[in-house]
C-alpha cells in the first residue's frame, strides 16, 4: 500500500523511524556501555579505546546497509514493484560487504556484541576464520535487510488495520445517518392537502395546522445535525406528529398518551420512533369501528421505555413491518448493539410495540460518535 | 352531468375533492369512499362516469382497483403526493395525474379533459331500444340528434333521415342512458346531441336545423361546455 502522506503526518512513519534510531543508537552505545560497566565493576583497567573504535567500524558497515535498504532501495525499488532490481542491489551490498569484512580492523572480532569472545577468538588469524567471519557478516547483513523489510510490513500492517477501522465506522456513521427516520415527502404533501380542504371547510383549524407543520419543519430542518436530541424536544415533536394525524383523520380515533415531565439533560438519538407511531396511524384507522391507539413514553432508572399499539383496524399489506420500521430496527441495533430491547407482537386484534433503550444524560457519551 | 365518485383513505382530501366539484357545473356527486372496497360497487354498477382516485391507500393502491375496472370502466383521474407512480398510472390509462397538494385550476383542466374522454368514447357503436308504436326499434346512440319532451312522452329525432320516434320515456331516463357529453340536457324538455351543434349561445342552440331554447336552470353548465363542443 502506498502511502501519500509526509512522514512527520503520518505517525506510523514516525514510529518507524524512531523505532530504528533507538535499535542503531543502542547498537553504537553498547561497546561503550559495556567499557563502563567493566570499568565500574573494576574488571578492566583503564578504557579501552581501540575496542570502542573497532567495535565502531564494526558496525558501521550494517548501518549504513540499513541507511541504503532503507531510504535508497527499497523506496526506489521494491515499493516501485522493481523486484529484479532490488534483488541485484541487494547482493550488490551484500558483495560490498563481503570485501569489506576482509579489511584487518574488521577482522579480530566476532561480529556480536562483547568483547571477551573477541578476545579469545583474537588468536585464530586462519583464512578459514576469515571467511567464516565474512559469511556470518554477510549472513547478519541480510538479516539486518529482512528484519528492516518485517519491521516495514508489520508497521503497514498496522496502518491498514487503522484505516479498516476508521472505514469500517465511517461506514457505520453512513449508515447510521442514512437510517435516520426522514419524514415521508408524501406525509408533507398529503398533510398540505388537507390544509388545502381545511382552508374552506374551517380557517381556524386550517390555520392550527399550519402551526403544527411549521413546528414539524423546524425540528425536522434544524434540529438534524446531531446525534442525539433532547427528550423533551422529541416529546414535543412526537405530540406534533400525532396532532396532525389526528387533523388528518376525523374519524372517531381515541388516542392515549402518556409522557413523562423531563429535565433537560436527557437526550437520545433523535426521532427514533417516528416510524412506529406513522405505521400505528396508517393501520389503527378505518373506516367502521373505533380506533384505539395508544402511545407512551416513560423513564425508569437510566432506561427508556417506548409503547405504542393500536387496534388493528385495516389489513396489513404484503410486508408486515414497513421499510421505516426496518430502518428503524437496524438503527436500534447500530447504536446500542445488544443493550436495547425491542419487541413487536401483532395478536391479530392488537399491533404493539415496546422499545427499552438506555438514556443518555449530557456530556456522557452518546451512541453513534466514533472520535478517532 | 359528469357523475363521480372520490375514493381516498384521507376525508379532508375527500372533503377538497367535493368543494372543488362543486364549482364546476356538469359535475354530479355520487358518493365519496374512503376505500376501494367501498367504491366497488359503484363502479360495477355502472353509475359513474369518472373515479377520482388517490393512489397510496392502505388495503388496496389506487393502481391496482383502477385495473380492475377493464374496458367499459369510468374515466380514472389520479390524485396522489407521489410523482413517481405517474408512468403506472397512465399505464391504466387514466385521463390524468394530479399531485397533492390538489389546485383548483389543475383540477378543473383534468375536468376538461375528462369530458373530452368521454366524448371520444360515447358513443362507439352503441345503441338505445325503444319502443315505437307497438314495436322494439334499435337506435344508433349517434344517429340521435335531439330528444324532445312532450309530458309522458318523448320525441327522439333521428339525423340521418330527420324522422321522429315518438314514444313513452322519461326525458331523466334518457339523460343518464345517453352518454355525456355528447348528449347533455339543455332545458327541461331539450337533449341535443353535441356533435350536431351547429350554432349555439348561451340563450339557443341549433341542431340539425332546429333551433331549441336552453333553459335557464342549464345555461351555466351549457355556456361552460361551449368551448368542449366547438374545439
Amino acid at each position: 500500500m502506498r502511502n501519500f502522506q509526509p512522514w512527520h503526518k503520518d505517525k506510523y512513519a514516525r514510529l518507524e523511524l524512531i523505532f530504528y534510531g533507538v535499535v542503531w543508537l543502542i547498537a553504537f552505545l553498547l561497546p561503550i556501555i559495556s567499557q563502563v560497566i567493566d570499568l565500574i565493576s573494576k574488571q578492566q583497567e583503564g578504557f579501552d579505546h581501540a575496542l570502542v573504535e573497532r567495535r565502531f567500524v564494526q558496525t558501521l558497515p550494517f548501518f549504513v546497509l540499513f541507511l541504503l535498504n532503507n531510504f535508497v532501495f527499497n523506496p526506489l525499488l521494491l515499493k516501485r514493484g522493481k523486484f529484479f532490481f532490488y534483488f541485484l542491489s541487494t547482493v550488490g551490498m551484500l558483495a560490498a560487504l563481503w570485501f569489506y569484512s576482509g579489511i584487518s580492523k574488521f577482522t579480530p572480532l566476532s561480529i556480536t556484541q562483547g568483547g571477551r569472545i573477541g578476545n579469545i577468538i583474537i588468536f585464530h588469524q586462519s583464512s578459514y576464520f576469515v571467511d567464516l567471519v565474512r559469511v556470518t557478516t554477510v549472513c547478519l547483513g541480510l538479516i539486518i535487510i529482512m528484519a528492516n523489510e518485517m519491521v516495514k510490513s508489520f508497521i503497514n500492517s498496522m496502518r491498514k488495520d487503522q484505516i479498516m477501522l476508521q472505514i469500517r465506522a465511517n461506514h457505520t456513521q453512513t449508515e447510521l445517518s442514512a437510517l435516520k427516520y426522514q419524514l415521508d415527502p408524501h406525509f408533507l404533501m398529503n398533510a398540505l392537502n388537507s390544509v388545502q380542504a381545511l382552508i374552506y371547510i374551517d380557517p381556524e383549524r386550517a390555520s392550527y395546522a399550519i402551526q403544527l407543520l411549521s413546528r414539524l419543519m423546524r425540528h425536522l430542518l434544524y434540529g438534524t445535525g446531531d446525534s442525539t436530541t433532547l427528550l423533551s424536544k422529541e416529546i414535543e415533536f412526537i405530540k406534533v406528529l400525532i396532532e396532525l394525524m389526528r387533523l388528518k383523520y376525523s374519524q372517531n380515533i381515541n388516542i392515549v398518551t402518556s409522557f413523562p415531565v423531563v429535565d433537560n439533560s436527557m437526550r437520545i438519538p433523535p426521532r427514533l420512533f417516528s416510524s412506529y407511531i406513522e405505521n400505528a396511524f396508517k393501520y389503527g384507522i378505518g373506516d367502521n369501528g373505533e380506533s384505539q391507539i395508544e402511545i407512551s413514553i416513560s423513564i425508569e432508572a437510566n432506561s427508556l421505555h417506548f409503547h405504542c399499539s393500536n387496534k388493528i383496524m385495516r389489513a396489513v399489506e404484503e410486508s408486515p413491518n414497513g421499510i421505516g420500521m426496518k430502518n428503524a430496527e437496524r438503527r436500534f441495533d447500530l447504536l446500542y448493539g445488544h443493550s436495547y430491547r425491542l419487541d413487536i407482537s401483532n395478536d391479530g386484534t392488537h399491533f404493539t410495540v415496546d422499545v427499552v433503550i438506555p438514556v443518555f444524560y449530557n456530556g456522557a457519551d452518546a451512541p453513534g460518535n466514533f472520535n478517532f | 352531468m359528469i357523475r363521480y365518485i372520490a375514493v381516498d383513505d384521507e376525508p379532508l382530501a375527500l372533503d377538497l375533492i367535493s368543494i372543488y366539484a362543486s364549482r364546476i357545473p356538469d359535475m354530479e356527486k355520487v358518493a365519496m369512499c374512503v376505500s376501494a372496497q367501498q367504491a366497488a360497487p359503484f363502479i360495477e354498477n355502472g353509475e359513474v362516469d369518472l373515479v377520482i382516485l388517490d393512489i397510496n391507500m392502505p388495503g388496496m393502491s389506487g393502481i391496482d382497483f383502477a385495473k380492475s375496472f377493464g374496458e367499459q370502466g369510468p374515466c380514472v383521474v389520479f390524485t396522489t403526493a407521489y410523482p413517481q407512480y405517474a408512468v403506472d398510472g397512465f399505464r391504466v390509462d387514466a385521463v390524468d395525474y394530479l399531485l397533492k397538494p390538489l389546485s383548483f385550476a389543475d383540477f378543473e383542466q383534468a375536468m376538461g379533459k375528462v369530458r373530452r374522454r368521454l366524448m371520444s368514447l360515447s358513443s362507439n357503436g352503441a345503441s338505445i331500444s325503444v319502443k315505437d308504436r307497438g314495436a322494439m326499434r334499435r337506435v344508433m346512440v349517434d344517429n340521435i340528434a335531439c330528444i324532445n319532451g312532450l309530458r309522458e312522452y318523448v320525441q327522439i329525432i333521428l339525423r340521418d333521415t330527420g324522422e321522429t320516434i315518438t314514444t313513452l320515456e322519461s326525458m331523466k331516463r334518457l339523460e343518464d342512458l345517453l352518454p355525456y357529453p355528447q348528449f347533455i340536457r339543455i332545458h327541461k324538455s331539450h337533449i341535443i346531441n353535441t356533435t350536431c351543434l351547429e350554432r349555439a349561445d348561451s340563450r339557443q342552440a341549433t341542431v340539425c336545423g332546429r333551433t331549441l331554447l336552453v333553459g335557464e336552470k342549464y345555461r351555466k353548465v351549457f355556456t361552460s361546455l361551449l368551448p368542449t363542443f366547438f374545439r
